[in-house]
């Protein structure tokens, strides 16, 4: 017998969202407990943030350039925008009074006024190791333990369980132990992120496998826009570890200059203030003038290009001594050398469909947080609000319901999936060969898509499917540890999530944003405003559109080719 | 060439390892060095000074330093812990003036003052970076050939790196190189560079017993007939306590302790009782009898 | 490249065993690229533990040649023996259980405990006030240090360790800080039993001073309660001094009422050698000539309040 725990709320991730959910749910009065598959603000992508957005509403000026940003080309206009004015609210008068209250310092001066990277939109930086997130995290953590929630690390959910109507909890291992156990639940909070190790290069942590995707897909989720997925273009190609090193292509804190892009002849082809001045995060734009350098054979997507700062003046860049540290370390001089990059594979925009006022699902009891849902595409800040609204409106919604029933044949069906794979046999296929395949397959397939690539990735992955995971065979089948279990598990998520990525752009018939398609290379806002749906129903695919409101800030022009558009 | 350094010698080289400052005057009066000690330095503070007021710390060195100021322009130091706590306070005096100011403020009365002039370096050093091999070996006349050494250096000559550098010669560590200039055999042991647990022998006696009893154990083990260390602290824990480790750790509790300046007098010719060696907890007598067989060879010439 | 690897499966293997794999090198390899080439490449089922591979999430530290590093920072070497941190529990392989660290973080209440009510966004703070501290928040818990701190090594011992003591003294020289972490500092995370041998200090990949900025203001708060042995002795270290114009072994050990009989054994032998006067103990008056340097002192204590 599966060993069966019980909770009011469910809380499934340990990033921004999945912190502030429990906090929440837990403010409400609500029994909460957490599973985190890494550990809980160690991992997934919440500890790269490297800076806050600041909002104050004061000054008008500064709230149109970040409507402006937030909309257009952060969100391509795919945004709830109602939610951003929620959301906007939040960040303006809960976010940060939150996180100081637990002694999380943002930068000042001598004289106490908070330092701010003043570009167009402004930010406050926290730093660890150069980076904001894991101050917070830490913070946030502590708070949990402080409370004594139930936390659970190092435990991968592997499935939710349902009663037909509504999610009922979750199956779990803890994969230090090798121990099975089921988590009873009255609502499930998802919060398992956007940025999975999909591709050989990715910025997801390690144990992002797309889990939270695949889950609420066989749990009968809508999931839509998982095909506008963001890349990075100035990340560290060598060492291969250091993949997720990012060279900010936006200004650092005291300046407003940026780094550049150049190709492999030396010549500058992006420079965020020259390019594209509205844009913060201009990671689309540096995208496509990569794609054209590429094209013309002047980079690759796996190197032949640099980046870098020096063209700043070195005392000013010398002052990033962390920056510093990091160039150091590889032997280079961040005022005078450049870095090769390769793109990676970076945040999903889109993900599970939700009601953005409560962050519920399509399926009832299951609600998405954070980067998971498909309304915003992401940061820390608003991973955090969607972490408040799902833990509230979970929480709440808890209170009034009874325990469902757990439904044992499901559970044990799960038992026998995830125990199948415990089988040592000293020849292979091992999971992780299967885990590299799909990651190659979706690097393949890479930024420029079309018809027929996209096609091929679906039968290369369909043939991971049935060719290798049924036969892939452990080195040992210990129960404590095994990273190849582990493996084997994740490479069933990575495929189901790819495989709904990819139908997903099959479907979108234009491109947007990060989106390229050479059959459809065009921006088509009469047709395409909208949730690109899939789901699978009894093992059979669905689609639908779902018209998205523009009520704010509507875009300029209906049509208009890809390459042009600004966004 | 004489060469005149200000001394500090410490509590240690004046109370428990008084050996330690007589072969330490022995061996400098060989060359030519003349070592003028501080007239009531007081205290580099041990650990304790800055478990207790940073202010403290800080003047306690300052005055020190202030003093050697008025001898010479560098400060010689027989001990670890003091040699630590005067090149951490002379290097952040020297960088930062708001404190400089704070310690002279404090000094003024007794009419001192601290500019910043003098280095602080260990008597280890002024025999391998300011003498240096030429002149080392021409007052060789015991070479220590055979004999196995094993170095023991003390932490607070070491480490934290931001505050010592390094001090190698040519690559090898410097009490390794002596050890090899003296004709000894150095000894490789992971202890070497390890912690002996002195600032807790009083406070918490099994921690320092544990570290020190594994060090001597593994040196003994890889063939040492002697240590040697540059630190008084060290010496203390090595030596005096060594009978008790022998008991319960890994330590035999035979392992001969000596100071520098004690194997570099023996290996000058200087004698035991000179060199205060009959002092030692542990008796010295098989490394006597090693040292008294040697004889100068040709070689051992530069 | 070389790589012995540590492989111990508690649940089925009697005892560790060491795999050594050759490993290809790759321009700026960090170990982590290695022990991933072994994993993805040889396929081999390694434990080993990473997260983020770029120094934020601290997860991935393990002993590299005996001295512990984080994987995913420092550079391969040649040959490489691998294996777990130190001072901790074997889950598997390189991977150790982070338990022991957080049952003794909980210990120290490691949030804040606010002196006065909070003031709302941005709250009075000047980067002033929060310098002492600004190396200290550069921890991300990777347990380097409290695998390469000797005293833990001892195995039996109520230290708390140096990342212990990191995330205590970031809360206990915070000024908002209103929780008695003078008394946690010296009873419960019993930091006098730092040995300051600063082997803590070379391993952390933040570049901690952790000695200085961390361990000894922790020191100074556990010395004014004065309630353990390494404060009385501290105290009794700076009366002799004053008095005497130098630290002297009986008499201080006389003043910290530490003359245990332990110690005695010691004790005599010293005496017999002349290291040791017992008279010395005794106290007695005050060395002439030194009354500057007791004034000097003493004004310099006091302007630290
Ligand atoms: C490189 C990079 C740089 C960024 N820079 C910034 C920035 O400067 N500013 C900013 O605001 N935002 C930034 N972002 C975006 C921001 O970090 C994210 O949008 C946000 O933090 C997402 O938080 P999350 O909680 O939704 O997901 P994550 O932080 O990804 O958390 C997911 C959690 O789910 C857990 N999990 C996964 N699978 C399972 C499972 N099966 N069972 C249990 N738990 C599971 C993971 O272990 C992890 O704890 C950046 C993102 C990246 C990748």
């Amino acid at each position: 017998m599966t060993k069966v725990l019980e909770t009011d709320v469910l809380v499934i991730g340990g990033g921004a969202a999945g912190t502030n959910a429990a906090l929440k749910a837990a403010d409400r009065g609500a029994q909460v407990a957490i599973v985190v598959k890494g550990l809980l603000g160690k991992s997934g992508c919440s500890i790269f943030a490297a800076f806050t957005p600041y909002f104050t509403k004061t000054d008008e000026q500064a709230r149109r350039n970040r409507w402006r940003f937030m909309i257009r080309y952060y969100n391509h206009y795919l945004a709830d925008q109602e939610y951003c004015a929620r959301m906007e609210d939040y960040m303006c008068e809960e976010f940060y009074p939150d996180l100081e209250r637990l002694g999380v310092y943002w930068r000042r001066d001598a004289q106490g006024n908070l330092e701010m990277i003043n570009a167009r939109n402004r930010s406050l930086v926290a730093h660890k190791q150069g980076a904001t997130g894991p101050i917070l995290l830490e913070k946030r953590r502590r708070e949990i333990q402080r409370r004594a929630l139930p936390l659970y690390e190092e435990c991968a959910v592997t499935s939710l369980l349902g009663d037909g109507e509504r999610v009922a909890g979750a199956t779990v291992l803890d994969y230090r132990t090798g121990e099975f156990f089921a988590i009873r639940a009255k609502n499930v909070v998802l919060a398992t992120g956007h940025s999975d190790y999909l591709a050989t290069r990715a910025t997801g942590t390690r144990e992002q496998s797309a889990d939270g995707l695949a889950m609420a897909l066989r749990a009968g989720a809508e999931l839509a826009n998982l095909e506008i997925q963001w890349w990075h273009v100035s990340d560290v190609l060598a060492p291969k570890s250091w993949m997720r090193y990012h060279l900010y292509p936006n200004p650092l804190m005291g300046t407003l200059e940026t780094s550049r892009l150049y190709n492999s002849a030396g010549e500058m082809f992006y420079e965020q203030k020259t390019h594209s001045p509205g844009a913060s995060a201009p990671y689309t734009e540096q995208l496509r003038r990569l794609c054209l350098q590429v094209q013309a054979g002047k980079a690759r997507w796996d190197g032949g290009y640099t980046s870098g700062y020096d063209h700043i003046p070195g005392d000013i860049i010398r002052a990033y001594q962390h920056q510093a540290k990091v160039w150091g370390k590889l032997g280079l001089d961040v005022a005078r050398d450049r870095i090769e990059c390769g793109i990676t594979m970076h945040m999903r925009h889109g993900g599970l469909n939700v009601d953005t006022r409560t962050m519920a699902t399509t399926v009832p009891g299951l609600y998405a947080a954070g980067g998971l849902g498909c309304h915003y595409l992401g940061g820390f800040g608003p991973a955090s609000y969607d972490g408040k609204v799902a833990g509230e409106a979970a929480a709440e919604d808890a209170l009034r319901r009874a325990l469902p029933r757990l439904p044992q044949q499901a559970l044990e069906a799960e038992a026998a999936r995830v125990f199948g794979f415990l089988q040592a046999d000293a020849a292979g296929p091992r999971p992780m060969q299967a885990k590299l395949r799909v990651r190659q397959i979706m690097w393949d397939l890479g930024y420029i898509k079309n018809e027929k690539n996209m096609q091929a990735a679906l039968a290369a992955l369909q043939e991971v499917r049935e060719q290798s995971v049924p036969r892939l065979r452990l080195q040992s089948a210990s129960r404590v540890w095994n990273t190849g279990w582990l493996d084997a598990l994740d490479t069933c998520s990575m495929l189901d999530a790819c495989e709904a990525t990819v139908r997903s752009g099959l479907n979108r018939k234009e491109s947007r944003g990060p989106f390229y398609r050479e059959d459809y290379p065009y921006v088509d806002n009469e047709h395409w405003l909208c949730r690109n749906i899939v789901a699978r129903v009894d093992g059979e695919w669905r689609s639908r559109q779902q018209k998205i409101e523009v009520p704010h800030l509507p875009p300029e022009k209906n049509r208009e080719p890809f390459f042009e558009a600004d966004y | 060439m004489k060469r005149r350094y200000a001394y500090f010698p410490g509590c240690s080289a004046k109370g428990t390892c008084r050996e330690l400052d007589t072969s330490t005057n022995a061996v400098a009066a060989l060359f030519d060095v003349e070592l003028q000690e501080l007239e009531n330095p007081g205290c580099t503070g041990a650990r304790e000074f800055r478990a207790i007021s940073e202010q403290l710390h800080l003047t306690a060195n300052a005055r020190i330093l202030a003093l050697a100021e008025r001898v010479a322009s560098a400060l010689v130091v027989v001990c670890d812990t003091c040699l630590l706590n005067l090149i951490e306070v002379n290097q952040r005096l020297r960088e930062d003036a708001a404190a400089r100011e704070r310690v002279n403020r404090a000094l003024k009365e007794e009419g001192l003052q601290y500019h910043g002039k003098v280095e602080v370096k260990h008597f280890l050093w002024v025999l391998t970076e300011d003498l240096g091999e030429a002149a080392l070996r021409a007052r060789i006349v015991r070479p220590l050939r055979g004999l196995r050494v094993a170095p023991f250096y003390g932490c607070h000559i070491q480490r934290p790196a931001s505050v010592l550098q390094e001090h190698s010669v040519r690559d090898v560590p410097a009490l390794d190189w002596l050890c090899t200039v003296l004709g000894a055999e150095v000894v490789d042991y992971p202890g070497a560079t390890r912690c002996c647990g002195f600032h807790v022998v009083r406070t918490d006696e099994k921690i320092a017993l544990r570290l020190s009893g594994s060090h001597l154990g593994q040196a003994k083990g890889n063939g040492a007939q002697c240590v040697v260390t540059p630190c008084p602290l060290c010496h203390t824990v090595l030596d005096a306590y060594q009978p008790k480790m022998a008991s319960t750790h890994a330590a035999s509790g035979d392992l001969p302790i000596l100071h520098v300046s004690q194997l570099a007098g023996l290996a000058m010719g200087l004698d035991a009782d000179a060199l205060g060696i009959p002092r030692h907890v542990v008796a010295c007598e098989d490394v006597l009898t090693h040292v008294a067989g040697a004889r100068l060879a040709s070689s051992d010439r530069p | 490249m070389h790589l012995r690897v540590y492989r111990f499966d508690p649940s089925v293997d009697r005892e560790p065993r060491y795999e050594s794999y050759e490993v290809p090198y790759q321009p700026r390899m960090r170990i982590m690229d290695a022990l991933d080439y072994v994993h993805e490449v040889l396929a081999v089922d390694i434990g080993y533990r990473w997260l983020c591979g770029s120094k934020k999430c601290g997860s991935c530290a393990v002993n590299v040649n005996g001295l512990p590093k984080l994987a995913c920072w420092e550079p391969v070497q040649e040959r490489m023996t691998i294996e777990p941190l130190s001072n901790l529990p074997v889950i598997r392989d390189l991977v150790t259980s982070r338990a022991p660290y957080e049952a003794a973080l909980a210990k120290i209440s490691p949030t804040l405990v606010r002196r006065t009510e909070y003031a709302g966004f941005p709250e009075p703070l000047k980067s002033t006030d929060v310098a002492p501290t600004a190396h200290l928040r550069e921890c991300i818990q990777c347990l380097a240090c409290q695998s390469a701190c000797p005293v833990l090594r001892t195995g039996d011992t109520d230290f708390a360790g140096p990342a212990l003591l990191v995330a205590l003294s970031e809360l206990a020289q915070d000024p908002r800080d209103g929780a008695e972490r003078a008394a946690l500092a010296s009873d419960v995370a019993n930091v006098f039993k730092c040995i300051s041998c600063y082997a803590c200090e070379p391993v952390c990949p933040a570049e901690i001073p952790i000695v200085r900025e961390a361990i000894e203001p922790l020191k100074r708060m556990a010395y004014r309660v004065g309630s353990t042995p390494g404060a009385r002795r501290a105290h009794a270290f700076l009366d002799t001094v004053k008095q005497r114009g130098y630290a002297n072994a009986a008499a201080v050990a006389a003043r910290s009422g530490d003359f245990g009989l332990g110690a005695l054994g010691v004790a005599l032998k010293m005496r017999r050698r002349g290291k040791l006067k017992f008279s010395d103990a005794l106290g007695g008056r005050a060395t002439p000539g030194l009354e500057g340097l007791r004034r000097t002192y003493e004004t310099s204590e006091k302007e630290d309040k």
